[in-house]
């Protein structure tokens, strides 16, 4: 009874023997074809957007960077008008140095 | 290649619907990686990789979705029969006469350990020369040896227990 049973397995075990490879059905090269097609037009599509991203990213680091350099010229401006302000010393009103 | 590939994923998968999804899918990589391709390795040794790893991962993703889905789920609500049950796997390279024998050892293969299943399939599913076969597994032929006889112990196994 064990002999039968051990030849079952190894029966079953070699069972592969001069078996042959499975043949891809012939219809899978097309959805493969039109799989990566399918992929490329993606990748197109990200790049897209990717491209859209970094653009808006430029024109707001313009925007700010024209934002503060409007800031500092006004700031600039109004400190040549009043000269005093500008050279006035950092504790000069009841601080303590005074005390 | 394409039919090798192919052989490979289903013997793992044991379900030519999930081959053919799964194929499509390392052809894709196949195509997309092609410039990163290093030629350390073969050709073939670099897409069998690909190969078994898209479909290691196809069944790891498979069996958590079966872990997580509730019993019922798992059978056909319509016919009332078991889903996903490889059990009737017929692989077509298998000679008439072996074809029953051929389903019980595809049963007990799907019972293996990752690396023991793709010791054994790439040994007597693909019948690749051992060498080859460990260059695909990235291990020595020594340790090839010792995972091939691993797989078998417990195929020998699985199958006793199947029959008692």
């Amino acid at each position: 009874m064990n002999t039968d049973n051990n030849k079952w397995i190894e029966d079953i075990l070699d069972s592969t023997q001069n078996m042959q490879p499975a043949q891809m059905p012939q219809e899978l090269d097309q959805k493969i074809l039109a799989k990566i097609q399918q992929n490329q037009v993606l990748a197109k599509r990200i790049d897209l957007k990717k491209l859209r991203w970094i653009a808006a990213a430029a024109v707001l680091l313009v925007f700010v960077n024209f934002w503060v350099l409007k800031q500092y010229s006004t700031s600039q401006k109004m400190g040549m008008k009043n000269p005093k302000s500008d050279r006035q010393a950092p504790f000069s009103s009841g601080t303590i140095l005074n005390m | 290649m394409k039919h090798r590939v192919y052989n490979t994923v289903l013997s793992y998968l044991q379900s030519a619907e999930d081959a053919e999804e799964v194929t499509q899918d390392v052809f894709l990589e196949v195509h997309q990686n092609m410039e990163n391709f290093r030629q350390e390795a073969q050709l073939s040794t670099w897409v069998y990789r690909i190969a078994i790893n898209k479909s290691l991962d196809f069944l790891r993703h498979k069996n958590r979705k079966k872990r997580f889905a509730i019993l019922s789920s798992l059978w056909n609500p319509e016919s009332g029969e078991l889903q996903h049950d490889h059990s009737d796997f017929m692989h077509p390279g298998i000679a008439l006469e072996r074809k029953e024998q051929a389903k019980e050892l595809f049963k007990a293969i799907d019972t293996l350990p990752e690396n023991q299943k793709t010791a054994f399939i790439l040994i007597f599913v693909e019948q690749l020369p051992y060498q080859e076969a460990a260059q695909i597994m990235d291990i020595g032929v020594k340790a090839l040896e010792s995972q091939v006889h691993r797989a078998k112990q417990n195929l020998r196994k699985v199958l006793k227990n199947n029959r008692d």
